[in-house]
């Protein structure tokens, strides 16, 4: 799900070799290189910032804290990196990746033409995140007047939705995280404290289970789909509707839950709706085809509007892009998926359920479950 | 001024532009200042307000799910959901925007794919008033003057709180999480918050693994939200005891931002509250270190992420105002200490100025 963007990163994302080995990062960059191999690129431009930075931290660990970085990928495997913030600021930038000097930003457009004098023929590929600023590409390429800049986006963004043995462990030690987090929302729900109140629980539970970052949306209505915490008052919801995801080593785990003291039909067929995506969910398996059978256990309720794109794979970003501008068509082996069902019947009366499942050739390991 | 007048400022913006549409966009997402501060909605997805000079006030939310809370905080705009943000402007306009009379603000910020359809749709002959509108909405309002307020106290409690759990072996970011969570559960929604720790500093930084000893100095540039509204408050505090010289430093330093606050007044220039610091600075000896790479500028405006009204720099000429909110921070660096931080957040008011913290920044200890 969508999710407000704080104003800084304020958590423990320093690169730890025990979490993710330099040799996976070299792995990755030998994979991007020869996923452009038809093309004669000269170098490859990485773009992310505090925001989206899935791209960057698949090749660097590299996770900007303020604003945006870059890395700068020549074809040997060498990499230049350049952060937003004043020469000074550097230090504790290194410590966020394995590249050797990272420097900071002052003219990215400059950096990346002094970069591009150092290699040989040949356009260079920008690996972009879909949150890059419209006006940033243009500077950049008037900087490199004759050097062609061509996006590689949808060839690259493809090596991050299969997950290594690597990833899926790191995902997995997110994916507990997510549990203690929302262990600590059910019990502070059940405590009878207010909806900020919970969140800040599960909040400081994932935080002490190791989470570099937390995000949280929350009903601010009885039933309401879970939104920004933009208040600063307390007050109780029953259901709660609750998205949590948190951060461990760049992967993410996500799930929306539904706290209701006394379930009525809506959180039931929810959760039976839940239950049938999980039942039939294996490699191969289409998303209409989850979609149908989550529908069949719904009994008439409307899908709720937040349950609407009812899969997304889970990773490095919260949403992977995917080869389809619709979204995830097919269950693939080998990836991490969020499987979401949602209904509503009426103002109040509204349910959404997740599990997040690495998928397999018969069917699916459960990372995380709202079912649970 | 109140959100009403802000939106006012806005349509009178139109007016002097000859612009009968204005398209606005978030300066980015997580500095939403411009439709925060038009509509009090802070976006979750890409969102567009749409201001005419004839019609209502239209904000334009993605995704289709964020429709309750844009409805409940936008008061007085017509709220409209969309899966597709250039799709739903494009439906607003089905003869197109009027040519010649459209202005644009922050399009070029947006997402690239968005960004570049917007711009498309909206025609070559659009007026870019990024900067104009910027400038129309700076005072703050009475509501967000006193957020401002709300916001320095829990930025003054979390300092209190980091003396009491600060300790040898912690991680930086640990304790800036647990602060930053501290300052949640006082009523904070965002923080912009640094906190780092050095025997020497050259910079305050986003927080490290870096763990804590004793005899490190640790800068915290604290800058929760209430409401949305930023203020923000920067503080020191050695781990264990202080060394004379480094609080008459320190001393020094806190004097030198006094005397830009006490310049601080309506009808003052604000690259004059920087030179008052600076004279103090070099009247000791420390002249070169009031320029880069040491220092930039000795505070920032506080909105809904730091912009008007703009740097405390010499090179600033904006002309103060009753009712802007900004911080005076010095944060110098000083050879024999490294870098200290010190900052108050003020508001100009009719005669001067209030200082919105209760205390001063003091050279404070972490008791080992």
């Amino acid at each position: 799900m969508r999710v407000t963007q704080p104003a800084v990163l304020v958590g423990p994302y320093d690169w730890d070799e025990a979490v993710i080995p330099r040799s996976e990062f070299e792995g990755r960059i030998k994979e991007a290189w020869a996923a452009l191999k038809g093309e004669k690129f000269a170098g490859i431009i990485v773009n992310g910032n505090k925001m989206d930075n899935g791209a960057l931290a698949f090749l660097t660990n590299f996770t900007p804290k303020i604003e945006a970085g870059y890395a700068l990928v020549s074809p040997d495997g060498a990499v230049r990196l350049h952060s937003a913030g004043s020469p000074h600021m550097m230090v504790n930038a290194q410590r966020l990746t394995w590249v050797d000097a990272v420097k900071p930003i002052r003219d990215i457009g400059k950096h990346i033409a002094e970069w591009a004098e150092t290699l040989g023929e040949g356009p260079l590929g920008l690996w972009a995140t879909p949150t890059m600023p419209g006006d940033l590409l243009p500077r950049i390429q008037a900087a490199l007047p004759s050097r062609p800049i061509k996006d590689v986006s949808a060839t690259l963004d493809a090596l991050m939705r299969p997950k290594s043995a690597v990833a899926k462990r790191v995902a997995r030690d997110a994916a507990a995280i997510l549990t203690k987090g929302t262990a600590a929302l059910r019990q502070s729900f059940e405590n009878n404290v207010s909806a900020r109140e919970s969140v800040v629980a599960a909040e400081k539970a994932a935080a002490a289970a190791g989470a570099s970052d937390i995000r949280m949306l929350a009903s601010i209505s009885k039933g309401g789909t879970p939104t920004a915490i933009d208040y600063p008052e307390g007050g109780k919801f029953d259901p709660l509707l609750v998205y949590m995801a948190v951060r461990y080593g760049g992967y993410w785990a996500d799930g929306v839950l539904t706290l209701s003291s006394v379930p009525g039909d809506t959180v039931k067929n929810t959760q039976a709706a839940l239950q049938a995506m999980l039942a039939t969910a294996r490699a191969g398996v289409s998303v209409s085809d989850l979609k149908k059978a989550a529908q069949e256990r719904l009994g008439g309720l409307a899908v709720h509007p937040a349950a609407k794109r009812a899969v997304t794979g889970v990773g490095l970003t919260l949403e992977e892009t995917e080869a389809e501008p619709t979204g995830v068509s097919r269950l693939e082996e080998g990836r991490i998926y969020s499987l979401r069902a949602g209904a509503q019947k009426g103002e109040g009366d509204a349910a959404l359920f997740s599990a997040l499942v690495e998928v397999k050739a018969g069917g699916v390991d459960i990372l995380w479950s709202s079912l649970t | 001024m109140d959100i009403n007048g802000r939106q006012q400022a806005a349509l009178q913006l139109m007016e002097r532009e000859g612009v009968d549409v204005l398209l606005v966009a978030p300066n980015e997402l997580s500095r939403v200042d411009t439709i925060f501060h038009l509509t009090g909605y802070r976006p979750v997805g890409e969102s567009l307000c749409v201001l005419s000079r004839t019609g209502a006030p239209t904000l334009v939310v993605t995704p289709e799910w964020e429709a309750e809370r844009a409805k409940a905080r936008a008061k007085g705009w017509t709220v409209q959901t969309a899966a597709d943000l250039p799709d739903a402007i494009s439906a607003l306009f089905p003869k197109g925007l009027p040519s010649g009379k459209t202005g644009t603000v922050n399009l070029g910020k947006l997402p690239m794919a968005i960004s570049k359809r917007l711009t498309e749709f909206a025609g070559g002959d659009v007026k870019k008033l990024d900067q104009k509108l910027e400038a129309a909405l700076m005072p703050k309002t009475s509501i967000e003057i006193e957020h401002a307020r709300r916001a320095t106290a829990i930025g003054e409690k979390a300092f209190e709180q980091l003396l009491k759990i600060a300790h040898e072996g912690m991680a930086e970011c640990d304790l800036a999480v647990q602060l930053k969570l501290y300052m949640e559960d006082l009523g904070a929604d965002d923080n912009f918050f640094l906190l780092t720790a050095s025997e020497h500093n050259r910079a305050v930084q986003p927080s490290s693994g870096r763990k804590l000893k004793k005899g490190d100095i640790i800068l915290a540039e604290m800058t929760p939200t209430y409401h949305g509204q930023l203020s923000q408050i920067c503080r020191t505090a050695v781990m264990g005891p202080i060394d004379p010289k480094l609080e008459e430093k320190y001393n020094l330093v806190v004097r030198a931002m006094m005397a830009g606050i006490n310049t601080i007044r309506p009808g003052q220039r604000m690259g004059d509250v920087a030179k008052a610091i600076d004279d103090v600075l070099t009247a000791e000896g420390y002249g070169e270190y009031c320029h880069p790479p040491h220092i930039r500028r000795r505070g920032h405006g506080l909105g809904h992420g730091s912009n008007a009204p703009g740097d405390v720099a010499p090179s600033n000429d904006i002309i103060l105002q009753e009712d802007m909110v900004f911080v005076v921070h010095p944060n110098q660096y000083l050879p024999e200490t490294g870098y200290l931080l010190c900052g108050e957040p003020v508001r100009v008011t009719a005669t001067g100025f209030e200082k919105l913290s209760k205390r001063t920044a003091w050279l404070a200890s972490v008791p080992l």
